[in-house]
């Protein structure tokens, strides 16, 4: 199977970093449901609710700069990858938390997010503890993203 | 805060609130619960009429409806943000020195209003009717014949799915001098007419028909053909149409009048707040008595006008048990953060208000996280234009200075970091021109060294986290509580200081780990010890130490929770390198130039706004959760001043 080597390890790593797109596709559509919902109510608040519809979005942008630090690290844009079969290894794990994390931190944030879409609809003035419960969830992403980044640094590139 | 109390004559009450208006800086409280007392009952009363109120109400719901009534019929570009307009006091009062006249005109305008909305009303029902009407076209009997000598006609129709040689068969069955027939047809129903002999027994054939979902067509308005009805309502809908455009340009015809209306209704609406605030007061023959929250700032001012009223005055201190009304008072620097904390909920009148302290850590936060100079010069620039261009107030004024404080950290922080637009100048001269520049970063760029930011990160957080800790102690110390404040508090800087030497100062100095290590253990037993402190048994002493050194993770999750200086800072620069890679991949040279300032502006206004959106969030969360959890008391409700409380224009005394 010559086809495992270093560089395909790092792509696929770099590949499963990006899935965490897949929660924040999800947890913005979620909250964006909400917002319509709310919106029919009261077309006000369009500015204010899409911006809690906006927060389930960061989960896809680390797994975006995942990615790109791991194409940086690697020499992918140079075109001249080579790295050892451990190397890819290690940049392959590295790919995984902030890949798996943002999943499901997407998600429930975005369901977050929904909820204060809807306290803003009964009480606009209470936005910012709706925007504050949803940016609670985020908190694991960004772990996820600082154990990813931890490990693509210390890999020894 | 100070409570005033004030006793004045009648005659002199109707000059002092509006002076008190004009001022804005008193809160008046409602006095009706005095009057259960019974001395003061049997010879005061609620003072304030409330059908004036209502009557003012009702007028200014009048002015309303007819601004609308124009606004909605003129074509006018909706503004960015909508500013009460300034105009000076004696152009102000010349304008409501002609109340009845522009009262009269609000008359007008309200029935041509509501003549246009009759009209309305009458072309919807016609547009329905001849929907109605449509299918029947073919039909050529007039439509309120129901019945001949020996027969009667039933216009009516059946859904589409109905098996129409089934119906027939079944009607056929039941009287042979049926004719039924299909007048039309669309997507859902078919449209019939059945003309039947009567009969000698009464029968009714409609009941007998519904079994195959036969329904009776309403048509009992009408006289003459469906084509003649059809031909009628089209032309008075066009008549009308024609009638309505009139009335529409009149209403458009009054756009110049608009701001008269507005001030009219500023004018009504004031009136009817000082009738409203009357029945906060009480009174007896002459006299009345009315009772209020003054800021201390601003006492003198009040202090003089109760003075010229004649008017018996007493400032106090609020009593045990009040809760006077919350106003935050703030440095100039830290005024505009003031959104923050409002947004949050206002400290109790007690607590501490925190504005001042973290309004710093809040921008140089914000710069970390947005971290890129030509951002936040583009977010200086964008503030400060909307600040000069559009006068705006209370909250919106706020987040906007703010933002521009922010702006000026993110481009400190941009320069610190080597980010202008992520790598635009280096794409640009590579791409463009192929040269190959380099922009040295002031003191790191974190793409290059991210645990190196970590570790800073970490480090602010501990700053951050340590002045809360230290408001806390202030706050108990205060309240007397010394012993709580060195024992909650102290043992956990010797912790965090002890553990963070133990584990990372090894590189700083290998002759501090031992120290750090004696101070972490020696922080933790007391924690151990002292933690149980209030608790009365044995048990409650033993696991109320345990708990409180349990609290070490709540404190490794607030300082972790700071990792997102790093991973929102990072995020900032890789966005913005994307967009420009983006740009750059579509060719060198010139067609490089153009493909890079397009792909360039939309990709940086969406990089912007989306990492705005995030510092904003983010540095708001370290303010709230972490920072505010550890001392703060909220609960305040805010002062709430009786001032001028216009919608539309802004009134300047001095003009």
């Amino acid at each position: 199977m010559e086809w495992i080597n270093g560089n395909s390890l790092a792509l696929i790593g770099a590949a499963i970093a990006s899935l965490a797109g897949v929660g924040s596709g999800l947890g913005v559509g979620i909250a964006g449901q909400a917002a319509a919902g709310v919106l029919a109510e009261d077309p006000k608040l369009f500015g204010r609710t899409l911006l809690l519809q906006a927060l389930p979005g960061t989960q896809g942008i680390y797994g975006l700069l995942m990615t790109f630090l791991i194409f940086v690290r690697v020499g992918f844009f140079g075109g001249n990858m080579d790295l050892t079969l451990t190397q890819g290894y290690w940049v392959l794990a590295s790919g995984i938390p902030v890949g798996l994390i943002g999943v499901w931190s997407g998600i429930g944030q975005g369901k977050a997010a929904a909820a204060g879409i809807m306290l803003t609809g009964k009480r606009p003035d209470q936005m910012a503890k709706g925007i504050i419960y949803a940016a609670m969830v985020e908190t694991y992403a960004i772990f996820g993203l600082l154990i990813s980044i931890l490990i693509l640094f210390n890999a020894g590139l | 805060m100070k409570k005033v109390s004030v006793i004045g004559l009648d005659t002199a009450k109707e000059q002092l609130i509006n002076r008190l208006l004009h001022l804005g800086c008193v809160q008046i409280n409602d006095q009706a619960g005095k009057l259960q007392d019974e001395k003061i009952g049997s010879i005061a009363e609620r003072d304030g009429s409330d059908d004036l109120a209502v009557e003012l109400d009702a007028e200014s719901n009048r002015v309303a409806i007819a601004i609308k009534a124009i606004e909605d019929n003129t074509e006018m570009k909706a503004p960015l943000f909508n500013t009460r307009k300034e105009i000076g006091l004696t152009d102000f009062n010349s304008i409501v020195g002609r109340r009845k006249e522009i009262t009269a005109k609000v008359d007008r305008i309200i029935e041509q209003n509501d003549k246009l909305h009759k009209m309305q009303e009458k072309i919807n029902k016609g547009n329905t009717d001849l929907s109605m009407l449509e299918p029947w076209q073919p039909y050529d009997v007039p439509l309120e014949v129901l019945h001949t000598k020996c027969t009667d006609i039933d216009l009516g129709f059946v859904p589409a799915t109905c098996d129409l040689a089934e119906l027939e068969a079944a009607v056929l069955e039941d009287n042979e001098y049926t004719d039924i027939k299909v007048v039309g047809r669309d997507t859902e129903m078919i449209y019939l007419a059945i003309i039947s002999t009567k009969r000698d027994v009464e029968f009714n054939i409609i009941s007998f028909l519904k079994q195959w979902g036969f329904t009776l067509m309403p048509f009992g308005e009408f006289h003459g053909t469906a084509k003649e009805n059809k031909e009628r309502i089209q032309k008075e809908i066009a008549e009308m149409e024609v009638e309505a455009g009139k009335i529409r340009e009149e209403l458009a015809s009054h756009a110049d009048e608009l701001f008269e209306l507005k001030c009219l209704k500023d004018e009504i609406d004031m009136e009817a707040d000082r009738e409203k605030i009357k029945s906060s007061l009480i009174k007896t023959k002459r006299a009345f008595y009315m009772e209020g929250w003054v800021p201390e700032p601003v006492q003198e001012n009040v202090a003089k006008v109760l003075a010229d009223e004649g008017c018996v005055y007493e400032f106090s201190d609020p009593e045990e048990g009040e809760e006077p009304p919350v106003l935050l008072e703030t440095s100039k620097f830290a005024f505009p953060f003031q959104a923050i904390t409002e947004m949050y909920a206002l400290p109790t009148y007690e607590g501490f208000d925190p504005t001042n302290i973290f309004s710093l850590f809040y921008a140089f936060f914000f710069g970390i996280m947005l971290s890129d100079a030509g951002y936040g010069a583009v977010l200086t620039i964008a503030c400060w234009i909307i600040l000069k261009k559009y006068p705006l107030e209370g909250t919106m004024q706020k987040m906007f200075k703010m933002f521009f404080t922010c702006g000026l950290f993110t481009i400190f922080w941009g320069v610190m970091f080597g980010g202008y637009f992520g790598d635009l100048f280096q794409v640009w001269a590579s791409t463009v021109f192929g040269k190959t520049i380099e922009i040295k970063p002031l003191w790191f760029n974190p793409m290059d060294d991210p645990t190196k930011l970590l570790i800073f990160s970490l480090l602010f957080g501990c700053v951050h986290l340590f002045v809360g800790m230290g408001i806390d102690m202030y706050m108990k110390i205060k309240r007397g509580e010394v012993a709580d404040a060195i024992l909650d508090e102290v043992p956990w800087f010797m912790v965090i200081i002890g553990a963070g030497c133990w584990l990372g100062g090894g590189a700083i100095s290998p002759a501090i780990v031992k120290p750090a290590m004696y101070l972490t253990i020696a922080g933790l037993v007391i924690l151990l010890l002292t933690g149980g402190r209030h608790s009365k048994s044995i048990f409650g002493k033993i696991t109320g130490g345990l708990s409180s050194v349990y609290g070490i993770t709540g404190w490794i999750s607030d300082i972790l929770s700071y990792a997102r200086l790093l991973a929102l800072g990072l995020a900032t620069g890789v966005i913005a390198s994307v967009v420009n890679l983006l740009g750059s991949m579509i060719g060198t040279g010139f067609k490089g130039a153009v493909a890079l300032i397009i792909i360039g502006i939309f990709g940086h206004v969406f990089s912007m706004a989306i990492n705005v959106l995030g510092a904003f969030v983010h540095s708001s969360r370290l303010q709230y959760v972490e920072f505010f959890g550890k001392f703060y008391e909220d609960g305040g409700e805010p002062f709430k001043p009786f001032l001028r409380d216009t919608k539309y224009v802004k009134i300047d005394d001095h003009k």
